[in-house]
């Protein structure tokens, strides 16, 4: 009897302590919203004048030289705001999962990354609040930011990001290829094709073509199309101009044969197709300067603006923004961490980095960008770019956007009937919603 | 004495319970709970990032499941996929455990070669196919050998199936061998002396003896087999860039509840209503094979 005792009692201590540990999980994962108050009230006895507050940050980590260039910026900004204590939380992948788990838990950063594309999704589900009172209150100049990054972060009349920087595509060339051709990059379509043409050789293409919309999508506005209307209720994904841009695009590999796919060259992407030579030219941004730089130092390249097509010229601006989070419980501080970060100080230190191409017009002017033409014909294009925005529930509509181009490329399907399959699918998805 | 066992009985009983409460309580916020709540989702339209605009559907999530031809395609590529991959796995495995079993020299060399694959890690794996499959890769290399010109196996609708088709029936193999292994160990020696005395050749052995006696192994097998292919998810991901592409020719069930529950679709309803259609197909699949296969074999 006495034994069976023991053992109910042995139980109930093993059932006890797994209670208990399961509770100590829920306080640890309800930690950063309590440490706020705790840490509020200990610094507060000691500095009598200002509470000290915490603001989390978050973001991905593309590369370590990333990582530090933010922690010596946020250090800039903790000796100028003393009493505002900054915590850099980033995070490696899948980013967007994790930023959606902790929206769902309440337990967002204060401030977070907020990516162009996934922009109206994110504002218009509450994951944003609207910065306008606190762009007033410390006198933001947005006019110093360009239009197309800011318009990104833009719903309603209401700001909801500032930029922190950009790429917009360009046209990378391989200057060896062209001077052994005798040729000069292509300034429109045609000149595109010719060039093309004379520099496919062999194992070489003039082109490498990516069947994705985020390199295709600009060349439906050269042709003089256009994704949505106004206040993008309707979409035009299978109008007649955005046909002849996917005709023109897709020929390029299936009619011209002067281009191929990044994989069919045997590469990861295009940007790698090009830094192994088997592509005289490719449409990239930005990150293609240190990937090259690193990739392939020896490698002569040049870069101009995307080629004019019939009706003008057109870019895809691809931006991210600082954004105050739903969970902030300071978001006046908050937002002085991204004003800190995005002003014209904080820049001017990045731009020597090279990852990205600065906001404010203020620091395009720079002297840094003075003698390199690489990143001038970068910065050109944003002034006639679309943000790299879709709607909100973009998801559906753009893998099957993306599945047509794939299918024209790889199959080659009829450009027509698949924009029309993209078409559908959007007005879908808007009934749905 | 009755009521002295009777009340001893509800003792065990009691204590019984007492010690199953961490697990059934971890079992059941984990696993229990978590499945009912999708099945309870599945009618509904919900946006785990706007729970507050869900809207009941009732069947609406599971006829548009009949209707969405992305998802057709997903359950046709995994039965197209189950059907090659579970046949092939389970002879190769099969045959590779006659192979380890016969007392052959470095026996252990090739059961530890052979189970390599399938503790290595599916993202290893499929980065190292990825570069096989390449169009400047090791297979097209090889095949040029032969003149054969390279082709881009993974970007090319007819081939990206297969291609994993085949590195997943290389890599499983392992797994089920070590299954069939143990279930050849089984086998009283008894019964092949017999047969050899009344003169079964190798084959009639074979035939009469081992396949039989290893039907409840085959059971398992097949049945894990198939559970296994029918909810493929890794490999597909990792080599498509998690599309599924090109054009839907690699997208499976698994990651296409994925895509609507995760990926930016926001629509966890959807995704909940076609994970009950996944385990009603996985289900009526298993009773099948049960019936089937199941009997069990006396001698």
């Amino acid at each position: 009897m006495r034994r069976k005792l023991a053992a109910v009692f042995g139980a109930l201590v093993v059932a006890a302590a797994t209670l208990a540990g399961c509770g100590s999980k829920q306080e640890g994962g309800q930690e950063p919203a309590q440490q706020q108050p705790a840490q509020q009230q200990q610094t507060g006895s000691q500095s009598s004048s200002q509470e000290k507050v915490t603001i989390r940050l978050t973001g991905w980590a593309s590369s370590p030289a990333e990582t530090e260039i933010l922690e010596t910026l946020l250090e800039g900004f903790r000796q100028k705001y003393p009493n505002i204590e900054v915590s850099y939380e980033p995070v490696n992948a899948d980013y967007d999962k994790k930023l959606q788990a902790d929206a769902v838990a309440g337990t967002m950063a204060d401030v977070f990354y907020m990516d162009v594309l996934w922009a109206p999704d994110w504002i218009s589900k509450g994951l944003a609040i609207p910065l306008d009172e606190y762009i007033q209150a410390e006198g933001v100049d947005l006019s110093d930011f360009e239009e197309s990054l800011l318009r990104g972060f833009q719903m309603n009349g209401k700001t909801y990001g500032l930029p922190k920087g950009y790429s917009t595509l360009g046209l990378f060339y391989n200057v060896e290829m062209f001077e052994q051709a005798g040729l000069q990059p292509p300034k429109t379509w045609d000149e595109l094709v010719e060039v093309a043409k004379a520099l496919t050789k062999g194992d070489v293409k003039g082109i490498v073509i990516s069947p994705d919309h985020a390199r295709f999508v600009p060349f439906i506005y050269m042709a003089g199309g256009k994704l949505f209307n106004e206040d993008k209720t309707e979409a035009y994904f299978n109008s007649p101009e955005a046909v002849q841009a996917a005709e023109f695009y897709v020929g390029l590999v299936t009619k011209h044969k002067v281009a191929d796919t990044p994989k069919a060259l045997g590469a990861e992407w295009a940007g790698d197709a090009f830094a192994k030579g088997r592509a005289a030219m490719a449409i990239e941004g930005h990150w293609m300067i240190p990937f090259l730089q690193e990739k392939a130092p020896d490698l002569k390249y040049g870069v101009v603006e995307l080629p004019e097509g019939p009706k003008g010229r057109s870019n895809f601006v691809f931006t991210v923004a600082y954004a105050v989070s739903k969970d902030s419980k300071h978001p006046a501080e908050a937002f002085k961490l991204v004003n800190y970060l995005t002003s014209e100080e904080a820049q001017r230190q990045q731009i020597q980095l090279g990852l990205e191409l600065p906001s404010r017009k203020s620091v395009a002017k720079d002297p840094f960008f003075a003698d390199k033409p690489d990143r001038q014909a970068l910065i050109a294009g944003v002034a006639y770019a679309q943000p790299f925005q879709y709607t909100a529930n973009q998801a559906p509509y753009v893998d099957e956007f993306a599945k047509a181009l794939e299918n024209m490329i790889l199959n080659g399907a009829d450009p027509k009937t698949e924009l029309d399959k993209v078409q559908a699918k959007f007005e879908e998805v808007m009934k749905q919603r | 004495m009755l009521r002295r066992l009777r009340s001893q009985k509800v003792q065990d009983i009691v204590t019984a319970y007492v010690f199953l409460v961490p697990t059934l309580m971890i079992l059941g916020i984990f696993v229990f709970a978590p499945v009912f709540y999708a099945f309870y989702l599945s009618f509904f339209d919900y946006d785990i990032l706007a729970p507050q605009n869900s809207r009941f559907l009732g069947f609406g999530n599971y006829l548009e499941a009949f209707r969405d031809p992305v998802f057709k395609k997903a359950v046709k590529n995994v039965i197209y996929y189950a059907s090659v991959v579970v046949p092939t796995q389970m002879v190769l495995a099969f045959l590779l455990a006659l192979g380890v079993t016969s007392g052959t020299r470095f026996q252990n060399f090739f059961r530890v070669a052979y189970f390599i694959p399938t503790v290595t890690s599916s993202v290893v794996i499929s980065h190292i196919f990825l570069y096989i499959y390449s169009t400047t890769g090791l297979l097209n290399h090889i095949l040029g050998w032969f003149g054969i010109p390279p082709h881009n196996w993974m970007e090319d609708v007819r081939t990206a199936l297969p291609a994993i088709m085949a590195m997943n029936i290389w890599t499983t193999a392992g797994q089920y061998m070590v299954i069939y292994t143990a279930g050849l160990n089984d086998i009283p020696e008894e019964y092949y002396e017999a047969a050899k005395v009344d003169g079964a050749t190798y084959w009639q052995r074979l035939r009469y003896i081992t396949l039989p006696l290893l039907r409840p192994v085959t059971l398992f097998v097949s049945m894990m087999s198939v559970i296994g292919t029918l909810q493929l998810f890794d490999q597909p991901y990792l080599m498509t860039n998690g599309q599924g592409g090109p054009v839907d020719s690699t997208m499976t069930v698994m990651l296409y509840i994925y895509k609507n529950a995760f990926g930016g679709y926001f629509r966890m309803g959807y995704a909940s209503a076609l994970s009950v259609l996944l385990f009603l197909l996985i289900l009526v699949l298993s009773i099948i094979q049960r019936k089937w296969l199941g009997q069990e074999v006396q001698y």
